[in-house]
Parts: C-alpha cells; sequence; structure tokens
C-alpha cells in the first residue's frame, strides 16, 4: 500500500469538526451522577449480602439448636413458661419491634433526602 | 502519558477518585466522535453517542484489561456503539461485485488515492468513503486518520491481522469503483 495521500487529506479535513466547548464538562458531570449511582447500586448489594448471609446464619442456629443439640428452653430458662396464650403475646412482640425497625429506617431515609435538599 | 501511567488512572479512579476520568475524554473525546461521526454522519446524534461511550467505558472500568490499550478498547466500545445506535436505522450501501474488485489494477488504486491536489476528486473521494458500510468507514477512518495499527484495528473490529488487511485492501478498491462510477455518471 502506497501512502495514500489523498486518502488522508480527506480525512484531515473531516476532523476538523470541533465539539462544543462544554463538551467534557458536560460529559463529566453525568459521569459524577453514574458514579453515585454505581456507589448506591453497590451500598445496596452489600447490605442484600449482609442480610442474606446473616439471616443464613440465624437459620442454621436455630436448626442446630432445635434439631441436634435437643436445646429445652424451659430447662435453660426455667421462669420462661410457654403456653397457647403466650403464642400471640411473642408474636406481637415480635411485629412491634420488627415495626419499630422499619420505622428507624424510614426516618434515616427521610433524613438523609431531607439532607441532600438543605445541600 | 503512557499506557502504564493510564493503568495507575484507571486504578485509582476504581478506587474512588472519579475526577481523575476527566483525563480521558480530555485525550480522547475528539478522536472518539471523529470516529462516530465517520458512522452516524449527524452531529447532535454523534455527540451524544461520543458521550455514551465514554459513559459505557466508566460503568465497565473494572472489566478493562491491560491486554490491548486504554484507547482501543474506548474505539471498541465506541464502534459496538455506532453500530448499535444504526441498527435502528436502515443503511443502504452499494454492492460490489467480486470479480470487477478483483480485476482493478493495484497501481491505478495506489496513484488515484495519492493525487492529493486534485480537489475534485477529493470531493469525490470524501462523498464515496460515505457510501462504503461501516466496518469499512471504520477501518478506513483509524487506519489513515488516527494511525492504528493492524492489530489494534484487529482488536476494535474482533477480526485477525490478515482479515484486517484484506479488508482494508478491499476498501481501498471500492474507493476507486465508487470514484470511478461518480466520474462516468458526470461524463
Amino acid at each position: 500500500m502506497t501512502e495514500d495521500k489523498a486518502l488522508k487529506k480527506v480525512l484531515k479535513v473531516h476532523n476538523n469538526t470541533l465539539l462544543p466547548v462544554e463538551f467534557n464538562k458536560v460529559l463529566m458531570n453525568r459521569i459524577y451522577i453514574e458514579s453515585e449511582k454505581k456507589r448506591r447500586r453497590s451500598f445496596i448489594w452489600g447490605i442484600c449480602l449482609i442480610s442474606f448471609v446473616s439471616l443464613s446464619l440465624i437459620t442454621m442456629a436455630i436448626y442446630l439448636l432445635k434439631d441436634y443439640l435437643s436445646f429445652n428452653i424451659s430447662l435453660h430458662f426455667p421462669a420462661f413458661v410457654w403456653s397457647p396464650g403466650s403464642e400471640s403475646i411473642f408474636g406481637f412482640s415480635s411485629y412491634i419491634a420488627l415495626l419499630v425497625l422499619v420505622l428507624l429506617a424510614l426516618d434515616r431515609y427521610l433524613r438523609s433526602i431531607r439532607h441532600k435538599r438543605i445541600e | 502519558m503512557e499506557n502504564k501511567d493510564e493503568s495507575i488512572y484507571i486504578k485509582r479512579i476504581l478506587n474512588g477518585e472519579t475526577n481523575l476520568f476527566s483525563y480521558f475524554p480530555e485525550r480522547y473525546s475528539r478522536s472518539i466522535y471523529s470516529l462516530i461521526i465517520r458512522i452516524i454522519p449527524i452531529k447532535e446524534d454523534a455527540e451524544e453517542l461520543t458521550q455514551d461511550t465514554f459513559i459505557k467505558a466508566f460503568r465497565k472500568l473494572d472489566t478493562f484489561k491491560a491486554d490491548c490499550s486504554f484507547s482501543t478498547w474506548l474505539y471498541r466500545i465506541a464502534y459496538n456503539t455506532a453500530v448499535s445506535a444504526t441498527r435502528k436505522k436502515k443503511i443502504v450501501v452499494p454492492a460490489f461485485d467480486e470479480y470487477t474488485l478483483e480485476n482493478i489494477p493495484d497501481d491505478a488504486v495506489d496513484s488515484m488515492l495519492d493525487k492529493e491536489d486534485d480537489e475534485a476528486m477529493l470531493l469525490r473521494l470524501e462523498s464515496a468513503i460515505e457510501q462504503l458500510n461501516l466496518e469499512d468507514k471504520t477501518l478506513i477512518t483509524l487506519y489513515y486518520m488516527e494511525e492504528k495499527s493492524i492489530s489494534e484495528l484487529a482488536s476494535v473490529l474482533g477480526l485477525t491481522s490478515e482479515n484486517v488487511k484484506v479488508k482494508l485492501y478491499r476498501a481501498r478498491k471500492k474507493l476507486f469503483v465508487l470514484i470511478n462510477s461518480k466520474e462516468n455518471d458526470r461524463r
């Protein structure tokens, strides 16, 4: 192949088309937004992973206590009396505990939104 | 800046120093835009696709392996982005007769593509490049304008080096056919 000077010249002339002055600035703004999204995504993934591992460990612990160690709660905690009536109280307490956790998470989320708006 | 330094930049960006990414658009945005506008000759679309190229590169930065230079990797993203954008549009490219291409003497092609002072021929050449298919346009742009090597072109287009050489050789012959057909039309 020769130097193909004509081809190079034609392509060079076309190459003079310039990008807008603000191009890189606009692009970097999009990159910062993307970076924030990426950070948030990895945070959510981290939370999901931790939750999954924690739940697995709790499930495994319950399974071990129940089936392998023949753990009897009334032997270790004599004051703890399990009756058909207490079941509903435990259920209610668990529900309240869960509700408190959800409200705390909601509070944190709303605070972070408010904080961002102020910034 | 050498490739080694760019790798250091990439590591730092992946560690959270996002502002360092501005180095890459400053260095490559014009070349990427030149390639994309050759494939998509609409200024606004080409600008948007150039931005998309850099955003895709940023998203996939952790998958960049130093088996090729960063610019080659970026050109590959730009080419794929531009090709995906053209899929929505129906592009008609002229068909070339294999026999005709094979029988064009190399000397004729060489002498025609060396006439850098013939303005009328340069205009026809510009128009002929527009009519090539996307792959040929990319090859011509990267080889002659960006002065990329054959192996880099192979990496950008996912072809073998031999294949790139053959395609470049044929693209020049296609340009010869297109220029001469225009000349005949004028007569």
